[in-house]
């Protein structure tokens, strides 16, 4: 086995090796710090390297092994996080200028509980500022600079986990703990042909994290398997006295032999022929073990309008302090410049009215999805946007045509997963998305392992560049 | 009737006084701060937009004309959620809980 083999092996084929002794954790700790300063800038996938943590964690998890204490199955494989979750040793940033010098004397939640799994800490990963709660419209939305995909850094990495889909599409490290308020997950694991996988709300504490909108943020991994993301997720899953939202609740499980699962209806309207052409293959990959029915239709909205108006009203208080000291102008994007001042100008009774109608569309939502194991369609309508072109300008013929499970799923706090399922154009990976019921992760993770055992695309691997 | 849902939902077969104004028919908007959006058709903003856009010179007095513009641009967008969210003032009732009603611990 190369290094690189090594370096782009999914976590748990590194936890095998680990227990094999074929490796130890400070090696694959040095190899990853390695690649992570080679490459790290050049995918505009790193904030801060944290050697000394890493190694001093990567010589207890040896030393824990060779004693024969082995804490789980993450023990001695290296990660890194999203720089919105605080970790002791490093800023904590948010990804943006304002505050670049910010430091946390503690570990969130999540980080604690992968460093008591023997989880080696690498690094705090670039993200988009403030999870784009500002309004960005442009890869340039960073103070560490665009994120870059490792398919082609001509093109974004997909946000606001720009970090975290770059870095461990590229191998730089075993895996990584991203955010999602609203696709913050999903869209960089199908930019960066990566297994990214958006808990239930309430599955995993935020404790120690970026807050954004507090009723729909959520931690979840980024990994180069589904099988991956299943272990990840049972580690830092859990109920935890610093977030109330958090919650020990037990994994829904796969209901019949064959999984049952729907297509959503017009899922692939204005979208790319190639995205379509491969999902389409994929259905018949999941044809081949699932019970899929056509023409799901998920219950009238506004599913857009309603997150928007509660989103404004929870973005605007949570930063209030940043918008009020006038320091938006530090921003990196020319739109978040201005974009606390729009969410700072909503009023009280929209985002009222948008928790009353929420209620009534996540009631409607979870009936509808009931008799169902996942949900699927493809992740996005097109592949990565371009470097240096506003978004909206990058395909204007494809966008905003499809109907799409976003917001109606952060709204409802119900787990979705995305997968690769090829490669469209430019040579940019796609994604497959999987939409489960509340607390049904392993149902999806189980279903997309399945499906990565019967494709192969999530072993697929970008030729990567160093430039300096 | 057993519960304040109940009651209400009989009492709301009474008319109510006030007329609702209708939706506007801008496309729907939808939102994603993960995600780019796409952005309205620039339009002049209405004064409703630029008097609330106007604070913003509190905190950043090096703010433009055309940045206070773009902010009441934004800020009309905004309010166009209020408009979606309650069509015609018949999707929600004066019963409908929010989703995170309050509760008195035991």
């Amino acid at each position: 086995m190369t290094q690189e083999d090594l370096a782009f092996s999914d976590a748990l084929a590194l936890s095998a090796l680990l227990k094999k002794k074929a490796v130890s954790s400070v090696e694959l700790t040095n190899l990853y710090l390695s690649r992570l300063e080679k490459y790290g800038k050049t995918y505009g996938a790193v904030v801060t390297i944290m050697h000394d943590r890493a190694l001093r964690e990567a010589r207890a998890a040896d030393k824990e092994r060779a004693a024969g204490n082995v804490r789980s199955v993450l023990h001695g494989v290296p990660y890194g996080v999203k720089d919105l979750l605080a970790a002791a040793g490093a800023p904590t940033t948010w990804g943006a200028a304002p505050y670049r010098n910010q430091v946390f004397d503690f570990d969130g939640t999540v980080v604690k509980k992968l460093k008591s799994a023997g989880a080696v800490l690498l690094a705090k990963l670039a993200m988009v500022e403030l999870a784009g709660g500002f309004g960005y419209n442009d890869a340039d939305a960073s103070f560490t600079g665009p994120g870059r995909s490792p398919w082609n850094r001509d093109y974004w990495s997909g946000g606001s986990s720009s970090g975290p889909g770059a870095a461990t599409s590229a191998g730089l490290v075993g895996f990584s703990i991203g955010s999602e308020t609203n696709g913050s997950i999903m869209v960089p694991a199908a930019f960066c042909g990566v297994s990214g996988l958006r808990p239930t709300y309430g599955r995993v504490s935020r404790h120690g994290a970026m807050a954004l909108m507090w009723s729909s943020d959520k931690l979840g991994p980024i990994c180069r398997s589904a099988r991956d993301a299943q272990a990840v997720l049972e580690v830092v899953a859990g109920k935890d006295p610093n977030d109330p939202t958090a919650r020990d609740v037990a994994f829904k499980t796969i209901r019949a032999r064959r999984p049952k699962i729907a297509v959503m209806k017009d899922s692939t309207a204005k979208t790319m022929p190639e995205i379509v052409k491969n999902f389409n293959a994929s259905l018949r990959v999941l044809e081949s073990f699932c019970d899929v029915v056509h023409d799901f239709e998920i219950p009238k909205g506004p599913y857009g309008s309603v997150f928007g108006a509660i989103f404004n009203g929870e973005c605007a208080s949570a930063f209030r302090d940043l918008i009020e000291s006038g320091r938006s102008r530090e921003l990196q994007s020319v739109d978040d410049r201005i974009g606390g001042y729009q969410v700072y100008g909503s009023l009280a009774v929209d985002f009222v009215d948008g928790q009353r109608r929420r209620a009534q569309l996540n009631e409607a939502l979870y009936k509808a999805i009931e008799p169902y194991d996942a949900i699927v369609y493809p992740t996005l309508s097109t592949v990565a946007y371009p470097v240096g072109i506003p978004f909206d300008k990058a395909y204007p013929d494809k966008w905003g045509g499809k109907v799409e499970l976003g917001s109606p799923g952060n709204l409802a706090g119900l787990p979705s997963l995305s997968v690769p399922n090829g490669l469209g154009m430019h040579h940019l990976p796609s994604g497959l998305a999987f939409m489960g019921r509340a607390w049904g992760e392993k149902q999806l993770t189980a279903i997309a392992s399945e499906y990565q055992a019967r494709t192969k695309f999530h072993l697929m691997r970008p030729h990567l560049v160093s430039v300096d | 009737m057993s519960t304040r849902k109940s009651f209400l939902t009989a009492a709301a077969s009474l008319p109510i006084a006030a007329a609702v104004p209708a939706a506007a028919s801008t496309p729907a908007p939808t939102a994603s701060p993960a995600m780019p959006t796409p952005k309205p058709t620039p339009k002049p903003p209405s004064d409703a937009a630029k008097g609330l856009a106007e604070i913003a010179r509190a905190f950043d007095p090096n703010l433009t004309d055309k940045n206070i513009d773009d902010i009441a641009g934004g800020i009309d967008y905004n309010l166009s959620f209020g408009k979606r969210i309650n069509p015609k003032g018949r999707a929600l009732k004066n019963w409908d809980e929010p989703v995170t009603p309050f509760s008195v611990p035991e």
